[in-house]
């Protein structure tokens, strides 16, 4: 085999892959419902501008309708435009966490999986060691002695998250290593940076991707929780947890608005990773489960 | 003085608030102390929280009354010598006073003064330029096994409260070095019924008197002063002698398993013993003193103090009748109709304290210290706090908190007429011109600077340089959501003016651990100011020890050379009214911002009667049960 | 094995002291004077200086780490001074009620996960599956608290036929005696459970489906319903073992949230307010008994896989 048949194979696998995505219609759904709900946090304020940073008690908690299409929250701000302003926070925050759990991850497992031996197997000792620790415990825990912003969240829960993608980018490699094209570039005397980069890296990249809209996901989900138990971004800033456990307060009063908008949205852009996440598995047919 | 005097009114004196931050942000509003438009739910400035009851119904023997422990609050000592581990208002006035009656007893009502019908003692004399106390105890006080209380019960307690301290100065909540018993340098029982006390320095008899004799509880020497259970009883003026008993009886203090068996406790001389005690759940019962001997014998037979994990689950057993009386926190404001169609009287008044966002005087990043020490720069900010609104707001006090402006509460006999007054009303363009007038280009939305650098009166003040801006720091209590809306409120507002205050929540524990002055200093350039709640104020409302220079409680490190002055006077001053002139001088000068005053409320049945004064002293979490009746 | 299972063991200790470290540095080694937060703001420097000789709070991180840990050798998790009670006497009352929601609610979750798998596997992409498929998603794209205020908006405000509030009783069985107001936290966790299991178990499933040893009954004439029962559940049950293993912090953590929402007595509420009262030593000694809970969880998914699989056996 030549060296542009195995980029032919490379390259259509990923036409392939690509078709099979398309046709996955769950797959076109979600990537719909995040380009849309990119679109409505990060161009709407644009477009429907609201005061979000001074307090305005004289309009707190109205119900929706008339100059407040989703009605305005405890402190009067309009509850259509908080929900823009804290999906900016939980998207950003959600990503952040993922690309720096994916980043570290990718390092690790690539590390273990291509040197190999002794090595691979103190690193994944570490990882077995780090993974036993009850993970919201120790979120929580840190979340008490540092101020939260974007980035301080993202940071510990990108910390604290990496150990999957390791395990799985170390998984790939060492399934690829033994793979017959990687064997056969060898036997033509490709050196082995060359392998890394032309075959190794396109063929996990995979994963890797399917991991990051997975952790896009769970980092959404978590952030959210902390924000909910009260350790989520302060004013005049806000994330959608803490919006959510504003709106816990009034929920006995009757203020649906304050929860059903921000909770949809919530579970709608989760549900769209996870959709995405899923089509773009069965699209590179990786025989890999979540976690 | 610290512990003490002021214990921080903490945990269960703010129940949880609902988040919303409603101070006027309207423009036209620049009316001083007017309302600023938010929800009209509740009278903004009245000074308490509906109206008592006037006493009703034929007073009748016997009946149970169950009453709702505060959560978390459960009492684990029963020695009335508490260490600042165990130490709260529950466990003294919900607990300990019911069984070991103190020599002076305050309240009166709602005033928080000494209350001679309730005390063991006669009005105290001082001679001899303030240095000797002469107590008399009033004769037909006895203990519940028929012996007197006498001189020496005082002593006893003087004499084993200085052996704990002795031991540890965490032994005792109250203790501040050379106050109380430090000061007293001889405790004498003269006769069997009068104690003398020879103190160190002249006090003034006021302050002495309210602040420091209030916390002598006679204690049944002829009981309780052994080494062990069967010992002999031993002569306690030993300091040997006084700590093997004070070992003794530490002991069993902490052992809650046997609170309500162990016979030591069953000796007492209030007008209830304790007769159950649950360790697991912290439910605990106490019946009726037959042997009572204060002005009232109690009619109610049983009390049952019964424990709850949570505000709502408290409230819940409220609604559905199963609780005689519990405090109802600010979640349930809005459903006290409910309450009063249940069947329940429902009154609330702002407890003996008051409220404030602590500022840091000693915080040099962005020469914070130096814009602070300037009188017109926390003028200005009080400017900005809008305490009628906040009250009247929904999402804050919700018509539950009195406007307060001091250290004094209104209800205290040394507060003036203007403690209720705001010296500085909510009126942002006057804070505005206060900047303006002292140098500063005001720019709204963006950032204020100093303009005019100098120590002239129109210019900026001492070591604030030009081009300044203001840059705050404010963390508040995590819990109750009130603490954030309060904060959250003064920053939007501030933020208007160009100045710039980041808030962020942090634990109680966290804040007085770390953002302390005295007691962490290292860390006083990382916060500039701080909320979490109040300080509680003692009958006679000195600052000493938290307003004072040296104050171990002075958190933002406030110093004042008149402030000293005028808290030395108070203390140690021959004028009985000295506070008042300390009151004044703190209410204008603004050692911190100060905030409304938060109402305890209390439900209590409507079949539970009994004097008005009965009830009064209930928003200061001190029970009088003696005096209740079912009707 | 016998090896195999050593080593695991030594391991697990080491993680658990790890954990132990990180937790005691990440609390002891950021915040002020113990003293101070449990003598209160205004307490002396003096009595607060004293209280913190006397527990030893003044020496080093490392001497107060080595003390905690010679504590913890004799099973003594601390004192918790905000609460005036052994933190071993803390988690010995509350992990009785604990252990029952959780307990219940995944034996709930496995009740409904397992056959909710098996049949969307069988019925691969038929209407049901894919309505299954969708509802199951929804519900693990949730976070645990936002079902919990669905459920309390919908049955406790909107219905008014469940309380909004757990049970407060002392009682370890509460849910036996107080079903009603269960209800809806046992409903949160499984909800939450069911979501995370019959997804893994329909891909299970779907595995098995596809393994050779099937294809053989089906063709030896076995009866679907034989081979479901047969071979298709018991094979696919052991992923289930490993994964009830895995999951134990999550589980741990739904609990968290569902105690804390339901305002439920039990080990997720004592951890939450401790959080808020900054009560070291029982935030150290829940995240200890956690971290334990979860390598043993671990443990226990390896050695179930291990001995049931002749294959992993033989390795």
């Amino acid at each position: 085999m030549t060296e542009t048949a195995m980029e032919h194979q490379v390259t259509s696998a990923w036409r392939l892959g690509v078709r099979s995505f398309v046709q996955n219609r769950l797959a076109v759904v979600g990537v719909g419902i995040i380009v849309l709900l990119l679109l409505f946090c990060f161009v709407g304020p644009y477009l429907y501008v609201t005061e979000q940073v001074a307090v305005d008690p004289v309009n707190s908690l109205m119900p929706p309708g008339g100059a407040f299409p989703l009605g305005t929250d405890a402190q009067g701000f309009d509850v259509l435009g908080r929900i823009m302003k804290g999906g900016q926070a939980s998207l950003q925050i959600g990503l952040f966490a993922a690309l720096i759990a994916t980043a570290i991850g990718t390092l690790y497992g690539t590390i273990a999986g291509l040197v190999g031996g002794i090595v691979d197997g103190v690193m994944m000792r570490v990882v077995d060691t780090l993974l036993s620790i009850p993970f919201l415990f120790i979120v929580l825990i840190a979340a008490t002695q540092f101020s939260s912003t974007v980035l301080s969240l993202s940071l510990i829960l990108g910390a604290f998250s990496w150990l999957g993608p390791a395990r799985l980018v170390r998984a790939e490699v060492l399934s690829l290593r033994s793979r017959g094209f990687v064997a056969a570039a060898t036997v033509m005397g490709a050196t082995k940076p060359r392998i890394i980069i032309r075959h190794l890296i396109p063929n996990a990249l995979g994963v890797v991707i399917v991991n990051i809209t997975f952790q896009v996901a769970d980092a959404i989900i978590a952030v959210s929780l902390l924000g909910f138990l009260g350790f989520g971004l302060n004013y005049p800033n806000v994330e959608w947890g803490t919006q959510l456990s504003d709106g816990v307060s009034h929920l006995f009063e009757g203020a649906w608005w304050l929860i059903y908008p921000v909770g949809g949205c919530l579970v709608l852009v989760v549900m769209a990773f996870n959709f995405v996440g899923d089509a773009l598995r069965d699209s590179i047919d990786v025989r890999l489960r979540r976690r | 003085m610290s512990g003490r005097t002021r214990r921080a009114l903490a945990a269960a004196a703010l129940a949880t608030l609902l988040p919303l931050a409603a101070c006027s942000g309207g423009g036209g509003d620049t009316g001083g102390a007017k309302a600023g438009g938010a929800s009209p739910a509740g009278k903004s400035g009245a000074q308490t929280f509906g109206e008592l009851p006037a006493q009703s119904g034929t007073p009748k023997d016997g009946g149970t009354v169950d009453i709702a422990q505060q959560p978390g609050a459960g009492p684990y000592y029963t020695l009335p010598i508490v260490p600042g581990a165990f130490n709260s208002s529950y466990v003294t006035y919900q607990f300990q006073r019911l069984m070991y009656r103190p020599l002076y007893w305050f309240p009166e009502g709602a005033s928080p003064k000494i209350n001679p019908a309730l005390s063991l003692a006669e009005t105290p004399e001082f001679s001899d330029g303030n240095k000797t106390v002469t107590i008399k105890l009033k004769s037909g006080y006895t203990w519940s096994d028929g012996a007197p209380v006498e001189a020496g019960d005082v002593v006893f307690f003087i004499n084993l409260l200085k052996a704990a301290l002795k031991k540890s100065p965490a032994n005792w909540g109250g203790y501040t070095p050379g106050q109380f018993p430090d000061n007293v340098a001889s405790a004498t029982a003269t006769s069997e019924s009068t104690v003398t006390l020879k103190l160190k320095e002249a006090y003034n008899p006021e302050w002495f008197t309210a602040d420091e004799l209030t916390y002598v509880i006679p204690l049944p020497a002829k009981q309780w002063a052994r080494a062990s259970a069967d010992g002999p009883i031993l002569d306690h003026s030993s300091p040997k002698n006084a700590e093997a008993i004070y070992t003794y009886l530490d002991k069993a203090a902490r052992d809650p398993a046997s609170f309500a068996t162990n016979p030591l406790w069953q000796t007492v001389n209030g007008p209830y013993r304790l007769s159950e005690f649950d360790v697991t759940t912290n439910f605990y019962a106490m019946a009726a003193n037959e042997a009572y001997s204060g002005p009232q014998k109690p009619r109610i037979k049983t009390l049952n103090f019964r424990p709850f994990t949570s505000e709502t689950a408290k409230f819940n057993q409220l609604m559905s009748g199963n609780l005689t009386m519990a405090t109802v926190d600010q979640t349930h404001v809005g459903q006290v109709s409910a309450l009063k169609a249940a069947g329940y009287n429902v009154y609330g008044a702002p407890r003996l304290g008051f409220n404030f966002i602590m500022l840091n005087f000693k915080d040099t990043t962005d020469n914070v210290d130096k814009i602070l020490g300037q009188l017109y720069v926390r003028q200005a900010l009080q400017h900005l706090i809008n305490q009628p609104g906040y009250i009247a707001s929904k999402g804050m006090y919700n018509g539950a908190a009195a406007e307060s402006y001091g250290t004094a509460p209104a209800t205290s006999p040394y507060a003036s007429d203007t403690v209720a007054t705001a010296p500085y009303p909510y009126d942002p363009a006057a804070a505005r011109k206060l900047l303006e007038d002292h140098g500063w280009k005001v720019v709204p939305d963006g950032a204020t600077t100093c303009e005019r650098p100098g120590t002239g009166p129109s210019e900026c003040g001492a070591g604030i340089p030009q081009g300044q801006a203001i840059k705050l720091n404010l963390f508040y209590r995590s819990e109750p959501q009130l603490h954030s809306a309060v904060s959250t409120a003064l920053a939007s507002e501030a933020r208007k003016l160009g100045i710039a205050i980041s808030v962020a929540p942090k634990t109680f524990s966290f804040l007085i651990q770390n953002y302390n002055v005295p007691a962490a200093p290292s860390k006083a350039g990382e916060w500039a100011m701080s909320t979490w709640g109040g300080f509680s104020t003692t009958p006679y409302p000195t600052m000493t020890g938290t307003f004072d220079s040296k104050g171990s409680g002075n958190v933002g490190a406030y110093s004042s050379t008149k402030a000293d002055e005028l808290i030395r006077a108070s203390v140690h001053g021959g004028d009985r009214k000295a506070v008042q002139a300390e009151i004044e001088h703190l209410r204008t000068d603004l050692p911190v911002l100060w905030l409304p005053n938060a109402h305890t409320i209390w439900a209590w049945k409507d079949t539970l009667s009994g004097p008005q004064d009965a009830f009064a002293s209930l928003p200061s979490t001190v029970l009088t049960p003696e005096y209740w009746y079912l009707k | 094995m016998t090896q195999y299972v050593l080593r695991r063991l030594v391991t697990s200790v080491i993680v658990v002291l790890g954990v132990s470290v990180i937790t005691f540095m990440l609390l002891h080694g950021m915040s002020g004077s113990p003293g101070r937060a449990i003598l209160g703001v205004q307490a002396s420097a003096e009595a607060v200086a004293a209280f913190d000789r006397e527990h030893g709070y003044d020496r080093s991180l490392v001497a107060q780490y080595f003390s905690y840990l010679g504590q913890l050798l004799q099973g003594d998790l601390g004192y918790s001074y905000k609460l005036n009670q052994s933190v071993n006497a803390l988690i010995g009352e509350n992990a009785g009620r604990t252990a029952m929601l959780a307990g219940v609610a995944l034996v709930l979750a496995i009740c409904v996960a397992v056959p909710l798998g098996v049949y969307q596997a069988v019925r691969r992409n038929s209407i049901g599956d894919n309505v299954l498929t969708t509802l199951t998603f929804v519900a693990y794209s949730m976070p645990v608290f936002l079902l919990a205020m669905l459920l309390i908006q919908v049955f406790a405000l909107g219905l008014g036929i469940l309380p909004a509030q757990a049970s407060q009783s002392s009682s370890t069985f509460v849910i036996f005696t107080e079903p009603r107001a269960m209800l809806l936290p046992v409903l949160t966790l499984t909800g939450i459970t069911v979501a995370l299991y019959s997804r893994y178990q329909r891909s299970a499933a779907l595995d098995q489906l596809a393994q050779d040893y099937i294809r053989v009954a089906r063709a030896k004439g076995l009866s679907m319903r034989m081979v479901l029962t047969r071979h298709l559940l018991r094979n696919a049950c052991l992923p289930l073992v490993t994964l009830i293993g895995m999951t134990i912090p999550l589980l741990l953590a739904g609990n968290l949230v569902v105690e804390s929402v339901f305002n439920y007595p039990g080990l997720g509420l004592l951890f939450f307010n401790s959080l808020n009262n900054q009560d070291y030593p029982v935030l150290l000694g829940y995240t200890l008994v956690a971290s334990t809970l979860t390598v043993l969880g671990n443990l226990l998914a390896d050695l179930v896989v291990a001995i049931s699989d002749p294959r992993t056996q033989r390795a």
